[in-house]
């Protein structure tokens, strides 16, 4: 049977690979074939991801995205050691929540170079010659909901993340004559570890409230994980520029 | 850093935007600002941050003093 979604001998790069989205985008990567380079920073966590896909020709490389400069000439690397990629997802980043006038400088930059700064030099790796695949090629940003609505708290996430959907676009533009698609996912809130470590400190009103605004219920990251590798695959060939919201209803409101 | 008292008055000082050492620990919270929710999840993430403690947001709402506040550690701090 067909399935429009075959990721066969497609090799994808996904930054995040160690948790949460990033690492349920491996395991249903590895279930439709694909090849997958898995990054992030704590090696235990990359291996549990390794442990749970499919068996295939997978690798595990390690690296702080923080270090923005030295992005491009690691993708290129990856490539030469590994064979050309046709696919990257940028999972990685992280949430900051905190009131406005508390932030500080660092704090701007720090939130910038991962949640930004690191897709765009990722895109520019991946785009050059000795790191794709000829064939086609798609890039996927995991953006979020806070990158269309605002919330209090939210200025800095909700800046890095307005900052991966307006990049998406216009890069989506120059790229389409090298045959290479850009597009963006946006959860709203989704179960990770983490997240729901963190939810369990909120009062029962503020739980109620954030329950209230999905009306689908909190996402799983597999639901979020689907979305990203529909957009990487074939199923999307036509689909480049936009940001695909996987929100269980939030910003139907 | 270890959380003591004179370092979570520090905190304060930054929550409430005032100078460095206005908080002694004798305080109302009405007296040193508004006491919000977004003031709330502030604090909370700047205990984290300093402390390394992540307290429930459970209770903060209902706080009146300075030291309502210093009871949500659930322990003594040191002075
Ligand atoms: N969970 C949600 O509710 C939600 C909602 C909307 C959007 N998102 C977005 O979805 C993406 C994935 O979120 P998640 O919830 O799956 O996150 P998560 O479970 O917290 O995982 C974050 C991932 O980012 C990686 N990472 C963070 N800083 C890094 C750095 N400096 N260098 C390399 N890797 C780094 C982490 O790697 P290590 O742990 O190995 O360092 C980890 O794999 C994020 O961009 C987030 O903003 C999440």
């Amino acid at each position: 049977m067909e399935n429009p979604m075959d990721m066969t001998g497609k090799r994808v790069l996904v930054t995040g690979a160690s948790s949460g989205i990033g690492r349920e985008t491996c395991v249903l990567l590895s279930r439709l074939g694909a090849r997958v380079v898995l990054s992030g920073r704590n090696m235990e966590n990359l291996e549990a991801a390794l442990a749970d896909m499919e068996p295939g020709e997978h690798v595990i490389s390690p690296y702080d995205l923080a270090g923005v400069e030295g992005i491009p000439a690691w993708v290129r690397s990856l490539a030469k050691e590994n064979g050309p990629f046709s696919g990257c997802v940028h999972s990685a980043g992280y949430f900051m929540g905190k009131a406005f006038a508390l932030i500080k400088p660092q704090e701007v930059r720090d939130a910038f170079a991962v949640n930004f700064d690191a897709a765009f030099a990722l895109a520019q790796g991946f785009r050059h010659k000795s790191a794709r695949d000829p064939g086609p090629a798609s890039i996927v940003f995991v953006t979020s909901v806070a990158g269309f609505v605002g919330s209090p708290t939210h200025t800095l996430y909700s800046a890095t993340k307005g900052a991966l959907i307006s990049f998406s676009k216009s890069l989506a533009l120059e790229l389409a004559r090298e045959n290479i698609r850009v597009n963006c996912v946006a959860p709203a809130l989704v179960k990770t570890p983490l997240m729901e470590a963190g939810f369990t400190r909120f009062t029962q009103e503020m739980q109620n409230k954030i329950l209230g605004d999905h009306p689908l219920g909190l996402g799983m990251p597999m639901d979020v994980a689907h979305s990203a590798v529909f957009l990487l695959s074939d199923a999307a060939t036509w689909i480049t520029g936009t940001t695909l919201v996987v929100d269980g209803g939030y910003l139907a409101h | 850093m270890p959380v003591t008292k004179p370092a979570f008055y520090k905190v304060l000082d930054e929550l409430f935007e005032l100078d460095e050492g206005t908080v002694t620990g004798a305080e109302r919270l009405d007296a040193l600002g508004e006491w919000d929710s977004l003031r709330v999840v502030s604090l909370i993430a700047l205990v984290d941050e300093r402390f390394q403690i992540i307290l429930p947001a459970e209770g903060f709402a209902d706080a009146k003093t300075v030291q309502d506040l210093v009871a949500m550690f659930g322990k003594d701090l040191a002075e």
